[in-house]
């Protein structure tokens, strides 16, 4: 009885052992896979826990047009308790074209936003097409979407980005 | 004694379960196979395990890159880890499933096309500057096939790339990868009897080899047949004046053999490259005119099938009398056939896979307001057949705000998408 008793025990610790071992073998796995696609949909919309907000109006992007000096209107938000400040903002205007990448940019600061105050910050752009057009790939330039996109970081940490994407 | 002995037993047993089945939940969910706290981004469920995502191409469907860039001609390696494509006239590769990718190609190489080699190198055709002087009238645009060498294979630090063949009016892979076929047009065709001769590339450091059978007229569109021993072509052939027939030829590599298999009536022209099944030669054709001038609508194009021997293209019935075909592309194993068109002329574009032996149809998306390319290039099988690749965006009539970084969207930019295609519902003819 004692030695079927210790075989049980003992095949039970192994069991154990065995486990444990291929837990952290599962772990060590896990971390090195980092940078894959995952399964599910990408995010479209962020679920960020960062207290600034950013707006960019779809009716007002529909005014815009493929051409210099488009004001652009950023609406931003303060959803935290505390205030923030010195709030950069870098916004980047590309073509969808990577073979193409001109990127005009521009940046504003914003002094301090109180928790739960909103403010508006205008950026003039310039939506003018690539002059001239050339190269191989330059026939479907104009079919590319361009891309306006807002990031907003503070010194504390904040941070938020708003993509815009444009049809030609 | 006995009853001590069976409490002892019980005992022992009870224990024993209370070890080892919490280490066995753990140990299961370690595996992923129990609810618990995963970490998406990091490790890549399977496909049942997720919760029911729709990437507007129904379920299923797995995204494969993210972010800005024109994508086309997707190709997955003959081991089934690697996807190849071009990015903006760039040839890029990456594993399947990750997110970062590789550029093979200078900025703005213009390349079209890309296939893998049997040595996971890639061959890409990319246009010719120059133009062939022998007249415009029926010539294609000629491009030069390159050879891009494996990683780290050049240890003499000699360049990865080579152009390999010059004046390529077409070419084509085997469907699960490593052969390419491509048909060049020799400096002494010329307009009134324009010629060609096929060429053979299996490795991107491998003596091309050339058939000096020549073909008559120009390849428009090739591809190898599934057990790699020959090519169809669609070859446009001028008749007389200003007039030109289609007409379908194989290449026999074995023999260097090349044989018209039908003549298309005048009028008519095929689009992109015939496909050699189990079925018989299938191929897209519609009226040459019925397009609307400057746009490349397959509006009138149509699913034909050619049975060996029978010389006369028939219709395929079993995608319906309405359906509008835009492009095809022959599985691995050659028994089935992934068909990019329309049930009707009124329907989303959506992928279809043909059955061969059944002659059944069956939908393999659910096209919701998705944008898929119907470029004949831009359409790969899985080596193993479990899966096809196409490539979309999403419809967007106005502008559209997203509360992420543009690398990290998929919808706005065309995209290569993973398509299931086993155990598909059967399409019924009357669905729209």
């Amino acid at each position: 009885v004692k030695g079927v008793a210790l075989w049980a025990l003992g095949t039970a610790v192994a069991f154990l052992a065995t486990a444990v071992a291929f837990l952290l073998l599962a772990n060590l796995g896990g971390t090195a896979a980092s940078g894959l696609i995952p399964q599910a949909k990408p995010s479209d919309t962020q679920s960020s826990e960062s207290p600034l907000v950013l707006e960019l109006s779809e009716d007002q992007l529909e005014g815009l047009e493929r051409r210099s000096g488009q004001r652009l209107l950023l609406g931003m938000e303060n959803e935290g308790d505390e205030e923030l400040s010195s709030i950069d903002l870098a916004l980047d205007v590309t073509s969808e074209n990577t073979a193409r990448p001109r990127t005009r940019s521009y940046r504003e600061t914003v002094d301090q936003l109180a928790p739960n105050e909103s403010t508006t910050v205008e950026f003039e752009i310039d939506l003018s097409p690539p002059i001239p057009p050339e190269a191989n790939y330059a026939s479907t330039d104009s079919q590319a979407r361009e891309i306006l996109e807002v990031k907003a970081t503070t010194p504390e940490g904040a941070s938020a980005v708003k993509t815009a994407v444009l049809v030609p | 004694m006995r009853s001590s002995k069976s409490r002892l037993a019980a005992s022992v047993a009870a224990i024993f379960a209370a070890l080892a089945l919490p280490v066995l939940a753990l140990a299961l969910a370690g595996c992923g196979l129990l609810p618990g706290n995963t970490r998406e981004g990091e490790t890549i469920p399977p496909a049942s395990a997720g919760p029911a995502t729709d990437l507007g191409l129904g379920p299923g469907v797995r995204l494969l890159s993210f972010g800005p860039g024109d994508k086309g001609s997707p190709r997955v390696n003959p081991s089934g880890e690697r996807v190849a494509f071009v990015l903006d006239g760039d040839v890029a590769k990456k594993p399947l499933y990750a997110q970062s990718f590789q550029r093979r190609t200078a900025s703005e190489f213009g390349a079209e096309h890309a296939e893998w080699l049997t040595d996971e190198g890639l061959a890409t055709l990319s246009p010719q500057n120059e133009t062939a002087d022998r007249g415009t009238r029926t010539m294609p645009n000629p491009s030069s096939l390159f050879g891009i060498r494996p990683d780290g294979s050049s240890s003499d630090g000699s360049s990865d790339i080579a152009r390999i063949v010059e004046d390529v009016t077409a070419a084509g892979a085997v469907p699960g990868g490593g052969a390419v076929a491509a048909v060049a047009i020799p400096s002494e065709s010329s307009e009134e009897l324009a010629w060609s001769r096929l060429a053979l590339l299996q490795g991107s450091e491998e003596p091309v080899r050339t058939y000096l059978r020549s073909i008559k007229g120009s390849v428009t569109g090739l591809s190898i047949s599934p057990d790699g021993r020959g090519a169809v072509m669609a070859v446009r052939r001028d008749t007389s004046g200003t007039e030109s027939r289609f007409e379908v030829q194989t290449y026999q590599f074995s023999e260097g053999s090349v044989s018209r298999v039908a003549r298309l009536p005048r009028g008519m022209e095929i689009l992109g490259a015939p496909q050699w099944t189990q079925g018989g030669i299938h191929f897209v054709a519609g009226e040459a005119d019925g397009q609307v001038a400057g746009d490349r609508s397959p509006a009138l194009y149509t699913l034909y099938r050619l049975l060996p021997g029978s010389g006369e293209p028939e219709p395929v019935r079993g995608v319906g009398e309405d359906f509008v075909a835009a492009s095809i592309r022959v599985s691995p194993d050659g028994d089935r056939l992934a068909v990019v068109g329309r049930r009707n002329p009124g329907s989303p574009t959506n992928l279809y896979v043909l059955d061969l032996a059944s002659g059944t149809l069956e939908a393999a998306t659910a096209n919701d307001n998705m944008e898929v390319k119907t470029n004949p290039l831009d359409l790969a099988w899985f080596p193993d057949g479990r899966y096809v690749i196409l490539v979309a965006r999403g419809v967007l009539s106005g502008p559209k705000a997203y509360d992420a970084p543009a690398q990290s969207l998929a919808s706005p930019f065309y995209n290569l998408y993973r398509v299931p295609v086993t155990d598909l519902p059967v399409e019924r003819e009357s669905e729209g």
